[in-house]
């Protein structure tokens, strides 16, 4: 077993006002290696903070997150930033490249904070660039990429760690449909090679690529389903039902 | 009405970013109405030579007035760009460009209001504290300042023209954007620098040329015409290092992937890089204002704290008379007088020495002609009047003579004058019961040889040379303590007489205005010349009010610019605050620790903060040379001392900046800071 979540519950508080907010009543689940796992929820249902926990950027209030048997909740702040960079890939919404760097020094900034040689750097990118189709776009800037070509390249960031998990949140959100179909496939394919990854969304369509989604309402897992050997769009017809009936909402 | 409440409640509700306009603004208005009182205060007149002060004081006006304006539209334009936001805003609601610059304008109006009237008050009282200042410096006592409408008059019409040209370029920059581009932020991507070789090189030859017109100044009146070229030439070079060497080199640091890949490396190269250029000319702007300051300030402290020095190197004692004619007739005439009077001379130093040729000494060898680059007067001193001045018995035989290169140095063995040569036998730095300093603006040197006859066929070229107008010979100067009443009463009566090289004496009963009229050259000479008088007194009055002048206008220029300068950086460390706010984010989410954030952001903030100030320290290293040189103009060559207090006011200057580097970098934390 990779990730085991216990009991996690993460409520906050605003520091002048007594008011609390729960945003994880008590969250239980787990991953196993080689998992691809869809956690779906609306705005608000406390999805964004679950990723968050996971991914040691917020702490809880209690319960336990272990990552191969490691409890993430209990390491210190000083050695956050480097357990995330060794054990975590993250996929984000709007990508968050940074204008600073080319493309190629982007995806090498885990590495170079990970104080990794040169040499490694290169022979791992040239592993998984033609995997990702970006071979071509390497010595150009962020800002001359589509959005398409820009989340590829996130994920190239993610991957070359060689991260035990990757995180993504709602990592179609800002894409056009093509190339959202063209990233859940790529995410499909990297999870064929063994890559267990963990994603946060909203949208059916994505969540339908998964092996396995997790409803969360309110703070709580709901309910899930396996897709088992069905194809995309019969596994995202029963999320959509899920969706309406569980989660009483329309799925959009 | 609407539009003046909306411009109103603007100022009120980002206060944040109109405070640092508004600031900067208030104090220009201050700084140019202090300046503009003190000099149509009536009571500036009853100030000894004040129309010295009023030339410096409009001077510095005019001065100050080009910086202010340059200064508010630079503050303007980064108060416009980071309200873009804002104006687009205002457009996709509805408001028509027209309307916004309407609004823009009434904002200004009203930062004018301000200004005028916050300027006024503050200008009235502090100006009178200015005032007391340039008194003391100057070393008057009188104090009465009285505040002039005339003045406020004057900066506040000055201020209108400027704000009048903000409103133009508010109105340009608005209606030239569209509302999507208002409202976008500023954050469109940028191609990475190419490096410009060429320019590159171009600004270290440059500052190169700079530098070495700067070091190879000869002598002081040299320095001075080469001072703004100099000047010139350094500007152009540190823009264009700015622009392209640092870009240039950053790129070679990136090319070193085992020296780019590191992270403490990685972020700041590639940062710094993205940064410079846009900020290239920010960064230059920033280092020409320092070494501005340092070589405003520098200057005028050295020339006044080297008063004292230069007159107790040129007053043996308190009076110095000088009479064009052999030493025994100069005594004669003196003790007749003296003694007719009943005027004591206490502690008499008297020598002679032969008139001075002025010429150009290169290599050891002089020639007589008047070249900029390389003046040196030249005196004569017999062996004789050297033992009886020093007490020191000197053997000189033949062509042997003993040096004393008083201002300027002598490297060579040897002094050449046509076909005549004196080996040199000797260097000294110093004959006692003689200045060691001289009024002239060149280099000078004293050689002190066997006898009047080797002297008299080289002074006889020099005269030739200059034209046959006045025989040169030479002159006795006799140094004496006297008492204030005695010497007044001794130059009163030896301005009667006519002294004319070895010819005899003469008495006239006119006055020595009358000389001073028909003072044309050769009518002059065939005449003679009354004996010349200086008093320590008067030289330590007339020096002070001059250095004392300057002084006071280099102090406020100097504080004006290092204002400037903070305001500047301050404006930088904002936007850049907010450019790298999410790049900092980012890299904490990717794996960067707080620690490392911090560090980071530490090493470039330092990096970008100090690199103008150490390009101004070598910049100043080299002014420093010349500036050594020009304040010799004023008759002043203390090296020791010019270098202590330029260290001294570097040493201010950055100590007051890295108070404003502590303070703005906070803004910046607090902004990037999760």
């Amino acid at each position: 077993m990779l990730l085991q979540v216990n009991h996690l519950q993460k409520i906050f508080q605003t520091r002048f006002s007594k008011e609390k907010t729960v945003a994880l009543h008590d969250v239980t689940f787990s991953v196993e290696d080689g998992e691809y796992i869809a956690i779906m929820g609306e705005s608000g249902s406390g999805k964004t903070t679950l990723l968050n926990t996971l991914a040691t950027l917020e702490k809880p209030t209690s319960g336990s997150v272990l990552l191969s048997g490691q409890d993430v909740t209990k390491i210190k702040e000083n050695k956050l930033a480097e357990f995330r960079r060794t054990h975590l890939g993250f996929i984000f919404q709007d990508f968050n490249l940074l204008d600073t760097l080319s493309v190629r020094d982007n995806i090498f900034l885990p590495l170079v904070l990970g104080r990794q040689k040169v040499r490694v750097m290169e022979q791992r990118l040239e592993k998984l660039a033609p995997r990702l189709n970006i071979s071509d776009l390497l010595n150009k800037q962020p800002f001359e990429l589509s959005g398409g070509q820009k989340q590829r390249v996130a994920i190239a960031r993610a991957l070359i760690t060689e991260p035990e998990l990757v995180l993504a949140d709602e990592p179609t959100a800002a894409l056009d449909f093509k190339n959202s179909e063209g990233l859940l496939t790529l995410l499909e394919d990297i999870n064929e090679t063994g890559q267990t990854i963990l994603m946060v969304t909203h949208s059916a369509i994505a969540a339908s690529h998964a092996k396995r989604v997790l409803f969360i309402k309110d703070g709580r897992i709901f309910h899930q389903l396996y897709r088992a050997n069905r194809e995309a769009a019969d596994f995202m017809q029963e999320i959509s039902m899920t969706m309406t009936n569980l989660l009483g909402t329309e799925v959009r | 009405m609407f539009y003046v409440k909306l411009a109103g409640r603007n100022i009120h509700q980002s206060m944040s970013n109109f405070l640092p306009f508004a600031l900067s603004s208030v104090v220009m208005f201050l700084m140019n109405l202090m300046i503009a009182t003190i000099l149509l205060s009536p009571s500036l007149k009853k100030l000894q030579r004040w129309e010295n002060f009023a030339m410096l004081l409009s001077l510095g006006l005019i001065v100050l007035t080009i910086f202010a304006t340059i200064f508010m539209i630079y503050s303007y334009r980064f108060l416009l760009k980071r309200r873009t936001k804002e104006f687009g805003l205002y457009n996709i609601l509805g408001l028509k460009k027209r309307q916004i610059v309407r609004i823009s304008i009434l904002e200004l109006l009203m930062m004018f209001l301000v200004t005028v009237v916050a300027g006024t008050i503050l200008g009235i009282v502090l100006a009178k504290f200015l005032y007391l200042i340039l008194i003391n410096l100057v070393g008057e006592n009188y104090f009465d300042l009285q505040w002039s409408p005339l003045a406020v008059g004057i900066v506040t019409v000055l201020f209108a023209c400027i704000y009048l040209l903000l409103m133009i370029i508010s109105s340009f920059s608005i209606r030239r954007q569209s509302s999507l581009e208002l409202l976008k932020n500023a954050n469109k991507g940028e191609k990475e620098p190419k490096s410009r070789g060429i320019l590159a090189l171009l600004g270290l030859v440059s500052l190169g040329i700079g530098y070495y017109l700067a070091v190879t100044v000869a002598s002081p009146l040299d320095a001075l015409t080469k001072f703004f070229i100099a000047v010139l030439f350094v500007i152009f070079g540190t823009l264009l290092f700015y622009m392209s060497f640092t870009i240039w080199l950053l790129k070679r640091q990136k090319k070193n992937k085992g020296y780019y890949y590191q992270p403490k490396h990685f972020i700041t190269v590639s940062s710094m890089l993205y940064r410079m250029k846009q900020n290239a000319v920010g960064l230059a702007n920033i280092t020409i204002l320092v070494t501005m300051t340092f070589v405003t300030l520098a200057t005028t402290v050295g020339l006044f704290s080297s008063i004292n020095g230069f007159l107790n190197d040129y007053f043996v004692r308190n009076t110095i008379i000088n009479i064009n004619t052999t030493q025994q007739q100069s005594i004669e005439l003196v003790d007749q007088v003296a003694e007719k009077n009943g005027i004591k001379l206490s502690n008499p130093v008297v020598y002679e020495r032969s008139n001075s040729i002025v010429g150009a000494l290169n290599n050891g060898k002089f020639e007589n002609k008047q070249n900029l680059a390389n003046l040196t007067a030249v005196n004569f001193m017999t062996a004789e009047t050297y033992t009886t001045l020093t007490g020191n018995p000197v053997h000189l035989r033949g062509n042997e003579a003993i040096a004393f290169p008083a201002v300027g140095s002598l490297n060579e063995n040897q002094v050449k004058f046509g076909n005549r040569t004196f080996k040199i036998k000797q260097k000294i730095n110093g004959i006692r019961n003689f200045p060691s300093t001289s009024r002239m603006a060149s280099n000078w040197l004293i050689l002190i040889v066997n006898s009047k006859s080797q002297i008299q066929p080289v002074l006889d070229d020099a005269t030739k040379a200059a034209g046959n107008h006045y025989l040169l010979g030479f002159d006795t100067t006799i140094s004496a303590d006297l008492t204030g009443k005695d010497a007044k009463k001794l130059q009163t009566t030896l301005s009667n007489y006519r002294v004319n090289g070895d010819a005899p004496i003469q008495r006239r009963d006119d006055s020595k205005t009358k000389i001073e009229q028909d003072d044309r050259g050769e009518e002059k000479t065939l005449a003679g010349m009354p004996p010349t008088f200086e008093r320590y007194d008067d030289m330590h009055q007339q020096l002070i009010s001059f250095a004392g002048g300057f002084l006071f206008i280099g102090l406020v220029l100097g504080f004006t610019f290092i204002l400037g300068t903070a305001l500047i950086i301050y404006y930088k460390q904002i936007s850049e605050g907010e450019q790298d706010k999410r790049s900092f984010e980012i890299l904490q989410e990717v794996g960067l620790s707080s620690d490392e954030v911090r560090q980071t952001i530490r090493s470039q903030v330092l990096l970008v903060f100090f690199m103008p100030i150490g390009v101004a320290i070598v910049h100043f290293g080299f002014a420093f040379i010349m500036i050594q040189k020009l304040i010799s103009l004023f008759g002043t060559t203390r090296f020791g001392l010019l270098l202590l207090t330029s260290i001294g006011t570097i040493a201010v200057v950055a100590a007051i900046y890295y108070i404003i580097y502590k303070q703005t970098s906070h803004a910046y934390y607090r902004i990037v800071e999760r």
